[in-house]
């Protein structure tokens, strides 16, 4: 197991390929993740946190610097899979 | 059914129980489950309980009883002829509400050479029947409804009760062994009809302290139509997330919760079975995981 720390976010993850279980301290949830959405998964949480509040998606774009249509697709891509595994809900 | 009222100390697997009741069936069930388990005054108590008379016209007219535990109610009240069951419920309750140290999972747990096995199960799916079928063929019951997790070192501990049976499953394991000890069958519970059976003597001898690392976490589903009876290997991660479901406490110990399921899962092997109720069967698919 490790514990993972981004900015002021705290996830402890347990990798069993070829997934991640990620228990997330301030959402208090457990997920299962597959490995290479980790990094934006934490970038998404560090940003609820300091909000304090949902996240729309134009606001995950600028989260995320997407200006193109390509990496806004990108970006919508990443949050239909975390939504297809029920890590994200009310997914518009 | 009534008497005079009666305390009694003693040990229901790894806890002390001071037990006060004018309940006749629950003396009897006492005597005839939890055999040799009388404990002194002097012994540290765990839990206070009573099982008593819901006073008032229902003392006369279809007489119900209740479950108290340190002056709390909290079930309803049941037909008095249900009065054993309650108190093994309401011991489940006990421990699945108090005993944080503990990660708690609605699980059966079985032993044998130093090896655990974990069975989770929704109801209907076979694991009681699977557990008392198992501890009839050499395998020690750490319990067959609540698996105890060391939060620390994430080591199962035993907890050794009567094995809850329910309907067909009662006949099922009493045609599978003879010469085994049940309680009298109750009907019309909120689960259909059910009986309690003695666990075996390597269970309830077993030294409590001796904790087991657990090699294998089994979903037994069982299909009377199944055409295949088989074990087959499915992921850590989807097992560590129904463990986590399965667990009576995981969020109320956060990430303490996840550290031991993690500890767990570094260890054990992680699998679905499928089998059509022969119980034979499903022994040798068990065994065959470890």
């Amino acid at each position: 197991m490790q514990h993972w720390t981004k900015g002021d976010v705290n996830i402890c993850v347990y990798e069993c390929e070829p997934e991640m279980v990620v228990y997330d301290s301030y959402l208090k949830k457990t997920h299962l993740l597959p490995s290479p959405y980790l990094d934006f998964y934490s970038r998404l949480v560090k940003c609820i946190k300091e909000n304090s509040s949902p996240l729309t998606t134009d606001e995950i774009f600028e989260l995320e610097g997407c200006n193109t249509t390509e990496s806004k697709e990108k970006t919508v891509n990443l949050l239909k899979s975390l939504s297809d595994i029920g890590l994200i809900t009310s997914l518009k | 059914m009534l008497r005079k009222s009666k305390k009694i100390n003693f040990r229901a697997g790894r806890f002390n129980i001071n037990l006060t009741t004018c309940v006749s069936s629950v003396l009897k069930g006492i005597d005839l489950l939890y055999p040799h388990s009388k404990i002194s005054q002097k012994e540290i108590i765990d839990f206070h309980i009573n099982i008593k008379p819901v006073p008032g016209i229902r003392h006369y007219i279809k007489p119900q009883v209740e479950f108290v535990f340190n002056s709390i109610i909290p079930f309803h009240p049941l037909p008095i002829d249900q009065a054993f069951p309650l108190l093994e419920w309401g011991l489940n309750w006990c421990v699945s509400t108090h005993c944080h140290q503990f990660l708690i999972i609605h699980a059966a747990i079985l032993e044998k050479n130093g090896s655990a096995i974990v069975m989770p199960g929704l109801p209907g799916s076979g694991k009681s029947t699977l557990c008392a079928a198992l501890s009839l063929r050499g395998w020690r019951i750490f319990s067959d409804e609540l698996t105890l997790i060391d939060t620390t070192t994430g080591l199962a501990y035993p907890n050794p009760r009567p094995v809850s049976l329910k309907n067909q499953s009662i006949d099922i394991i009493k045609s599978f062994e003879k010469n085994v000890v049940f309680s009298e069958t109750v009907h019309d519970t909120l689960k259909g009809s059910v009986a309690h059976m003695l666990p075996n003597k390597q269970s309830t001898n077993f030294y409590y302290e001796q904790s087991s690392e657990i090699k294998s976490v089994i979903f037994p589903k069982y299909d009377r139509e199944a055409t295949n009876n088989e074990v087959n290997p499915i992921s850590k991660g989807s097992t560590f997330l129904k463990l986590a479901e399965n667990s009576f406490n995981y969020e109320v110990l956060g990430k303490e919760g996840f550290t031991t399921l993690s500890k767990v899962l570094d260890n054990a092997k992680c699998y679905e079975m499928h089998y059509d109720g022969c119980l034979e069967k499903g022994i040798e698919l068990v065994e065959s995981t470890l």
